[in-house]
């Protein structure tokens, strides 16, 4: 019934057939998937629900598409009308969903920056990605055609970027990486129609700034406090949440005293000037590169008795946060990780309650979570339906080590870094919380993969047909049901789980995608296959197809050098 | 986006030809040594004989300060075209051999080329094929010698210009285009195995001609000389030629036909005028017509963006995505011909419009990169 009703409005809007107005971008995601997270929100839920949990057990591969010079896609892809938009570091494909097959390619040149990219944001007939060399590059949705191209950061200065970028009514939004290396970072808009640019918003204040007493007086160029994820955004208050990166040098402190506004923050900035509306802090003066990188989901539910515009956040730190999203104020904070040793809590004003003696030292010292967080970049997501806010959570711990090493300019310099011991190799756990109480309703323990260590990075997507699906460590994605965490489903990839799934509609049928590793798969539920049958084939003119003398010349000329290559 | 709008080169363009023609394995070691690209330049302006041409026996300074000596030379931006487009070996007596004297006497002044090559942190024979194989497709002085080595030795089975016949074509080929230098320089030493194509242990410096004169044969559009007018070209494209209603430039145009933002970069002139003159003869992938009839009876005319066996992928010609499986159709009908007309056009119009398009390259140069090191790593 729910299908034939989103049928039905699939079909009113038909008349805006391959353009995406910023209204649908704000809507949550059905048979289009329209950016990272799906919609603005971030909540990564969406409102199919063809597979429900009775069916999920005739989940199917339908296609794989492989990436030829992927290593590792990080990408979610977006959906428009049938046709899927992937993204690999400096490459774009144009796939039709229902088959895996492309329409189009683009290639930029190759570059030395080495960073991955996670996807396309989507506005009228054009998308907007960026190039690891840092570019906003804006392309024709139906050819893959150039239609503008800016650098936005500088790669001579260790900056780069990776990030999938987020649209307003009229802007496309980009951050930056870089912040392990000594950049300083910030958030950026672009007129979308021009790629004129409208405004920039500094992550680390300059001397003599407001914030710039957090850092001694003397924030420097290389502070960090990069941008490298997607946003989201509020379209009735226009106003954007960025979270930010980590302070640098990551694992030294002594030269940048205080609290080191404003990284490891969410910041709310309005969409059209990028001034600040409010910032909140997760992790004061960082010492263990815990990035506040993780998706600011956004929600409008009831919190203690009234409605509340919310921001739920899981934290790389160990906490679970929910802030009012209009002003920024705690409202409650939860570990969601049991090996979590730097903090006892956190205090009613935000603070972490540290507990002394938890820094990294030149000897080493063991805190948990470990270096790559209690979870990280890959997506939560946050079911309206169960109320609950579903992360891969990671229980590990690191031995941190510090050097007391200067950062130079544009030098890259962590101040050391973290060993893991092998008696300590962590564990991912898929865990469900609750939202307004922060408590763990389920969770499921997730086998590691065979060198023991982290070193995937699965997401979660929630789906209106009660399911919850997610990677694991092991290279499986797998769903259980969002309400009780029973295991209902799971698919071997053959290879390492780098990104979070999404899910999509085409003629009449539900699909869930993942890109894994060098490829991106589909799945819908299992119907038998009418055999395959040839349309009556008429050729104009039959010599048409015969090769050319000159293309035969080139065939040959081909294959004499493509021996002379091996 | 500072699209090139004449024939005029600039400082940035003579980078980009640099970097063109240096093929992929040196373009690293140009952009990280920018200056050093312009120094190669000085080094081919005194050139004393045409079979000692290469640059890695003149010192790089010595070098520098001839130039800026004798050319007065250090502001590429008002470098005329004519004097980049070939070598500026000597056109006079006098001149040469004031060269001459110069060069001698930088000689004497500078350590030697060798001190230079290390100074550089290349050895001697890097830095060889650096200059050899780099930029040698405009020294005019390699190519000629290259083409006389070529006219005696190869062009019995490649054809006196490269087209082809017992052996490969070697002119206006992508596959040449986008070979190394060294890579080219390697199949003439030492054959292609199991072919016909024997090994040619010539010396070094015959190899490096023969490698500049088979790179010349595979100019594109945007390093070969046209003689038109770009700005009125340009006009035609997106006026009366209406070229534009298909094809897309920087962004302005439509999307039945290919981008022809890179077209100078990608096909030589010679390719981008059959391309017009005869669309049909070769038609891009993805760009093949083709008209089906549906179960239900609809008929759509499209290009073919992908086909299998089991489905096709089409663009209708307004711009729609189609897709079916091959069940779905009862027909399947292609053409031979390009959705592309002819165009009706004065001979000077199509040069000019040919002008325009040879012109179309990358918009913006690109500088280099540093190459950072958090690759692969959670930020």
């Amino acid at each position: 019934m729910k299908w034939t009703v989103t049928s039905l409005m699939l079909f009113l809007i038909l008349p805006l057939y391959g353009s995406v107005s910023w209204l649908e971008v704000t809507k949550a995601p059905a048979e289009n998937w329209l950016g990272y997270s799906g919609d603005d929100s971030g909540q990564r839920f969406s409102t199919l629900s063809q597979i429900q949990t009775e069916n999920v057990g005739r989940l199917v591969p339908q296609w794989v598409f492989h990436v030829p010079d992927a290593t590792r896609l990080e990408a979610t892809p977006v959906v428009v009308d049938g046709v899927m938009y992937l993204t690999n570091s400096n490459e774009v494909f144009a796939l039709d969903a229902k088959t895996g097959r492309s329409l189009w390619h683009y290639q930029r040149a190759k570059s030395s920056t080495n960073a991955p990219n996670r996807g396309v944001a989507v506005l009228g007939d054009r998308l907007f990605f960026v190039s690891s060399d840092a570019h906003l590059v804006a392309l024709h949705i139906k050819s893959g055609a150039v239609l503008w191209d800016v650098r936005y950061a500088d790669a001579t200065k260790h900056y780069s970027a990776s990030l999938a970028p987020l649209v307003t009514r009229d802007k496309v939004i980009v951050g930056v990486s870089g912040g392990d290396c000594g950049i300083r970072g910030y958030v950026d808009a672009y007129d979308a129609e021009t790629g004129k640019h409208a405004w920039r918003f500094w992550t680390v204040p300059f001397p003599g700034q407001p914030g710039a007493e957090t850092w001694g007086g003397h924030p420097s160029d290389v502070a960090g406090g990069a941008t490298w994820m997607t946003g989201t955004y509020d379209p009735v208050e226009n106003v954007l949440y960025w979270s930010t990166g980590n302070p640098g040098p990551d694992f030294y402190g002594e030269e940048r005293p205080g609290d080191n506004l404003y990284t490891d923050s969410v910041v709310a900035l309005d969409a059209d000037t990028g001034k600040r509306r409010w910032h909140f802090q997760f992790t004061p003066h960082d010492t263990h590169d815990w990035d506040a990188q993780q998706i600011p989901v956004l929600v409008d539910a009831t919190f203690q008795g009234s409605p509340r515009k919310l921001l739920a956040q899981a934290n790389r730190n160990g906490f679970f946060y929910l802030l009012d999203r209009t002003d920024g104020k705690m409202l409650l904070a939860k570990p969601f990780v049991k090996k979590l040793t730097w903090a006892r809590g956190v205090l009613p004003d935000g603070r972490p309650d540290v507990i002394p003696g938890t820094n990294p030292t030149p000897e080493g010292k063991l805190v948990c979570p470990a270096n790559v967080g209690a979870t990280n970049w890959f997506s939560p997501s946050y079911s309206p339906q169960t109320h609950l806010f579903y992360v891969m959570a990671i229980e590990a711990c690191d031995l941190y080590i510090s050097s007391a090493r200067t950062s130079g300019k544009g030098e890259c310099n962590g101040g050391t870094g973290v060993d893991r011991p092998r008696s300590n190799t962590g564990q991912f756990v898929l865990r469900a919380i609750h939202l307004e109480s922060g408590t763990i309703q389920w969770e499921i323990p997730l086998a590691s993969g065979e060198d023991g260590y982290i070193s995937s990075m699965p997401g979660t997507l929630a789906t209106a047909g009660n399911l919850v699906f997610f990677g694991d460590d092991a290279g499986y994605l797998a769903a259980a049901d969002a309400r009780t965490g029973k295991l209902l489903w799971s698919f071997y990839t053959g290879q390492m789980i780098t990104a979070s799934p999404m899910t999509y509609g085409v003629g009449g049928r539900q699909y869930i995608s993942m890109a894994s590793g060098t490829d991106i798969f589909a799945f819908a539920l299992f119907h038998a296959a009418e055999p395959p049958r040839q349309p009556a084939i008429e050729e104009l003119n039959p010599e048409a197809f015969a090769p050319s003398k000159r293309q035969e010349h080139e065939m040959k000329t081909a294959k004499l050098f493509d021996a002379t290559n091996d | 986006m500072g699209r090139r709008p004449g024939i005029s080169l600039n400082a940035q363009d003579l980078k980009f030809h640099l970097i063109q023609l240096s093929g992929r394995s040196e373009t690293k070691s140009y952009r990280s040594q920018p200056v050093y690209c312009t120094l190669l330049f000085s080094c081919q302006a005194f050139s004393l004989n045409e079979l000692e041409t290469k640059c890695y026996l003149i010192e790089p300074s010595s070098a520098l300060l001839v130039s800026v000596l004798f050319f007065n030379v250090t502001d590429f931006n008002n470098f005329p075209t004519s004097q980049l487009a070939v070598s500026r070996a000597p056109q006079r007596r006098t001149v040469r051999s004031i060269w001459a004297v110069a060069s001698i006497f930088a000689r004497l002044a500078f350590l030697g080329p060798f001190l230079a090559c290390f100074a550089h942190g290349q050895t001697p024979e890097k830095s060889y094929s650096r200059v050899v194989l780099g930029p040698a497709v405009r020294q005019k002085d390699a190519i000629q010698s290259g083409k006389l080595l070529f006219e005696s030795i190869c062009s019995a089975c490649h054809g006196v210009k490269g087209q082809g016949g017992r052996g490969s074509k070697l002119a206006d080929s992508e596959y040449i285009r986008q070979m190394r230098a060294k890579e080219i320089f390697n199949v003439i030493r030492t054959g292609v195995p199991g072919t016909e194509m024997i090994a040619f242990p010539l010396r070094k410096t015959q190899l490096g001609d023969l490698v500049a004169f088979v790179r010349s044969l595979n100019a594109v559009a945007l390093e070969q000389d046209v003689h038109g007018d770009s700005a009125a070209g340009e006009n035609l494209f997106f006026g009366k030629a209406n070229c534009s209603s298909c094809h897309m430039i920087a962004g302005r145009g439509g999307l039945l036909g290919p981008d022809l933002s890179n077209i100078g970069q990608e096909l030589s002139v010679e390719k981008i005028s059959a391309a017009i003159l005869q669309p049909s003869d070769d038609i891009e992938p993805r760009y093949r017509r083709v008209l089906v009839t549906t179960a239900d009876g609809r008929k759509i005319e499209g290009l073919v963006k992908n086909e299998s066996t089991y489905s096709i992928q089409l663009m209708d010609l307004n711009a729609n995505f189609h897709f079916f499986l091959k069940s779905e159709l009862q027909t399947l009908i292609s053409y031979k011909e390009s959705l592309m007309p002819v165009p009706h056009l004065a001979q000077q119009d199509f040069a000019n419009l040919l002008a325009f398009l040879s012109r179309q390259g990358p918009g913006e140069f690109r500088e280099p990169k540093a190459k950072t090191n958090h690759g692969g790593r959670i930020d």
